[in-house]
């Protein structure tokens, strides 16, 4: 089932990426951003199905994106982080921010979509 | 017949006597010539030197009668000795005493006799007699007495100089017995008179090249006694030994062998009186001290060594007693704790030197030390310093509480502020480095794993195996920077275990699960043996990792169509848990390296490509990070067996 994703990430390759894996691969519709306000406005604009966000970015981080949407009332807004850090702490500290999921930098573009179907329960 | 009465003092008497040490010697010309003397001038045919001991009269000398002895009871000279005065019998049968005597009625036919006493040097107790003896009656003029006293008299000077002599063969003796001591004298005039054997030994010189040619300035140091001895050109000894040593105290001084080699003594000197209290000469006695000054020199020597190590080291050397106080602090340990004296530190407790809450921990270490020898565990604490900073260090304990000489506990104290800091510098740069390092990577494998995935549409063949070198590569590149990520961990102590209860299965699985995929690209088959839910308290992520490690490693070495056995093995105080191959094993000489960081079976990586070299030093990490141990069991050509053994009680 076609859905509508918002990438968020301040690095334009890693965009293009996962921009690819997951229209041309996986099929979806996608939106892209590359900071925190950037997404708070393209989520203002129209409520995508899944946010896919990266941590670490200029203006606005990945973690004050997530408390910002939940304060302006997306409390169900299937938001999914993609980190480049591989300790399992830090893991744990983004799921508490209550996210739907953290995926890990580098991720196996081919099968990202899927990966993010599996953790969001879409069905194909 | 009456017998002699006992004398008065008979004991004492007798053991005069026998001081004299004169009873059975061989005859002496001193005193026959006397005894001669004494038939001259009387005109008698015997004379007697007769010392009268316990049970015999027995003759010193005997001239005109064969007899070396008589029994005491029929001896004239015994009531000489009783009566301790001149005998005078001038017929013997017409005296009671002696008329019925066997040496008047028999052989030598006595019929006149006269006695008078001697007695012994010193304590002047009678001791004999001289007498003289005739065969036919007669008198003894008043003049006649008086010869035969001053006979006696002559006499007794004998004895003393046979204990003067005496005295100096015991002199004698005793200076050829102290063959350890260098005895020398001198007359007046400085002239050596006297030089033992133990002076020939020390000195080379024999006492015949020296005794009266030579001065004891043969062999005093000129250089030592400088111009002491000059001085002393001329002068009384006795005045040069006052000048230059004094008297009558130990001097360490130099004396020149003969040979010209310097050995330090201890002598002392002592100016010899005569009885009238006039120095007649000088007595010096020395004993070779080389051992001595070798062994002290030895000491000194370690001494300023041991000083100079405890001065230069830049590590603190402290000195504990069993309570903790100071007994002893090297400089480096002042600079450590910032205090500018040695007494601004002793005597002080060490603990006053500690962070509060480091203070339990050191107690406790100082506790474990005391009731041990040796040296102990590493204690971390941090010093804070007289001027309230901190510093982080390491102490090494070091028992000396037996030793008569520290009777303490030795600290070595390393400052490691530094290098804890730059630990965690380095910890932060590679924690940074490692991230930077992803997101290009991410762009890189994503990129790659796109083209590869057929996105980017078909390529030609070349190109997609060029690709695949890339993304392969790529792959190996990232799992290095996760494995430096890990050893960083491990070495700095800092990978954070998450200990829960784990079943072993669940560990296999995922292990297994991990591997599987290159396990089909390699045609190895994986296979489980005796693994059951036997539950561990280790991080199960962690341990899997390692696992995996293993798991990885066999099935990348086993040959196409190989099996890698996976086993578990349950016993009462561990889980082991077991990986084989049938690979072409590891030579002994590698089997601890291969634990290294980057270190790789020689040759193999090349053949079988892909390998950071840090998933065995990984997995040593993790596992000893959890108590437990891991080894190999490998023989060439026949496969390697990897043993994780974890205790069930971690």
């Amino acid at each position: 089932m076609r859905k509508t994703v918002l990438i968020v990430d301040d690095a334009p390759d890693i965009l293009e990426i996962a921009t690819i894996a997951l229209r041309d691969v996986g099929g979806h519709e996608v939106r892209t951003a590359t900071n925190g306000e950037e997404a708070l406005a393209s989520v203002r604009a129209a409520r995508p199905d899944a946010v896919l966000l990266d941590v670490s970015m200029p203006v606005l981080d990945g973690p004050g994106t997530v408390r910002a949407l939940r304060d302006e009332g997306y409390h169900d807004l299937a938001i999914v982080f993609l980190t480049a850090s591989a300790r399992r702490a830090e893991h744990a500290r983004l799921r508490d921010l209550g996210v739907q999921g953290v995926l890990t930098k580098p991720f196996e573009p081919m099968t990202l979509a899927d990966q993010l179907a599996r953790m969001l329960a879409w069905t194909p | 017949m009456i017998e002699a009465p006992v004398p008065e003092r008979e004991s004492e008497r007798l053991t005069a006597l026998r001081a004299l040490a004169i009873l059975d010697t061989e005859p002496e010309v001193r005193f026959d010539r006397i005894a001669d003397l004494a038939t001259n001038v009387f005109g008698v045919p015997v004379a007697l030197v007769s010392l009268v001991d316990e049970k015999r009269q027995w003759f010193k000398s005997c001239v005109g009668m064969d007899l070396a002895e008589t029994d005491r009871s029929i001896s004239f000279s015994g009531h000489a000795v009783a009566a301790d005065q001149v005998l005078v019998v001038p017929d013997a049968l017409d005296d009671e005493r002696f008329t019925d005597n066997p040496l008047v009625t028999g052989p030598p036919g006595i019929r006149f006799y006269a006695g008078a006493p001697v007695h012994a040097p010193g304590s002047g107790l009678p001791i004999g007699s001289l007498c003289i003896i005739d065969r036919v009656p007669r008198r003894l003029t008043e003049r006649e007495r008086t010869i035969l006293v001053e006979l006696a008299a002559l006499v007794e000077a004998e004895f003393a100089i046979t204990e003067e002599r005496r005295g100096l063969w015991l002199y004698e003796a005793v200076l050829r017995a102290a063959t350890g001591h260098c005895v020398f004298a001198t007359d007046a005039s400085g002239s050596i008179v006297i030089f033992n054997a133990g002076a020939e030994r020390l000195l080379g010189w024999r006492a015949d090249e020296v005794v009266r040619k030579a001065t004891p300035a043969l062999f005093l140091d000129r250089e030592e006694l400088g111009g002491a001895l000059d001085r002393a050109v001329g002068m009384d000894p006795v005045d040069v030994v006052r000048e230059v040593v004094g008297e009558g105290v130990p001097h360490r001084l130099h004396f020149v062998t003969r040979d010209g080699a310097r050995v330090p003594v201890s002598v002392t000197f002592t100016v010899n009186k005569d009885r009238h209290g006039r120095a007649v000469g000088l007595i010096g006695i020395a004993t070779d001290i080389s051992d001595q000054v070798a062994t002290e020199e030895r000491l000194a020597s370690n001494e300023r060594l041991f000083r100079t190590i405890l001065k230069h080291i830049t590590d603190g050397v402290v000195v504990i007693d069993r309570e903790g106080t100071i007994g002893y602090a090297s400089s480096a340990a002042l600079v450590l704790v910032g205090v500018s004296a040695a007494r601004e530190a002793l005597g002080r407790s060490i603990f006053d030197f500690l962070h509060p809450d480091d203070i339990p921990e050191a107690l406790g270490a100082l506790e474990r030390q005391r009731n041990r020898t040796g040296e102990g565990d590493p204690l971390y604490v941090r010093v804070v310093r007289a001027d309230g900073g901190e510093r982080d260090t390491e102490a090494v304990a070091y028992t000396l509480l037996d030793d008569p000489a520290v009777q303490g506990i030795v600290l070595t104290i390393r400052d490691i502020t530094e290098q804890r800091a730059l630990e965690r510098m380095k910890n932060q740069f590679i924690s940074a480095v490692s991230h930077e390092l992803r997101t290009p990577l991410t762009s890189i494998k994503g990129s790659l794993g796109l083209i590869v995935g057929g996105v980017a549409g078909e390529l030609p063949e070349q190109a997609a195996h060029l690709v695949e070198v890339a993304a392969r590569n790529s792959d190996v590149l990232m799992q290095l920077v996760n494995d430096i990520l890990d050893i960083e961990r491990l070495d700095a102590d800092a990978m954070i275990l998450d200990v829960t209860d784990t079943p072993v299965d669940e560990i296999v699985r995922q292990a297994v699960d991990a591997a599987a995929g290159m396990a089909i690209d390699r045609d190895v088959e994986i296979e489980t043996r005796g693994i059951d839910g036997a539950v561990l308290r280790v991080d199960g992520f962690r341990i899997g990792q390692a696992l995996t490690n293993l798991i990885g490693n066999a099935v990348k070495f086993s040959p196409a169509g190989g099996v890698v056995r996976v086993e578990e093995e349950v016993r009462p105080d561990a889980v082991t848990i077991s990986v084989s191959d049938a690979g072409p094993g590891i030579p002994p000489d590698m089997q601890e390296s291969i634990f290294e960081r980057f270190e790789q079976v020689r040759g193999l990586n090349d053949v079988m490509g892909g390998g950071t070299g840090l998933g065995l030093p990984i997995a040593k990490g993790i596992v000893e990070a959890h108590g437990g141990t891991i080894m190999v069991e490998s023989e060439l050509g026949a496969g390697s067996r990897f043993i994780i053994r974890l205790p069930r009680e971690a």
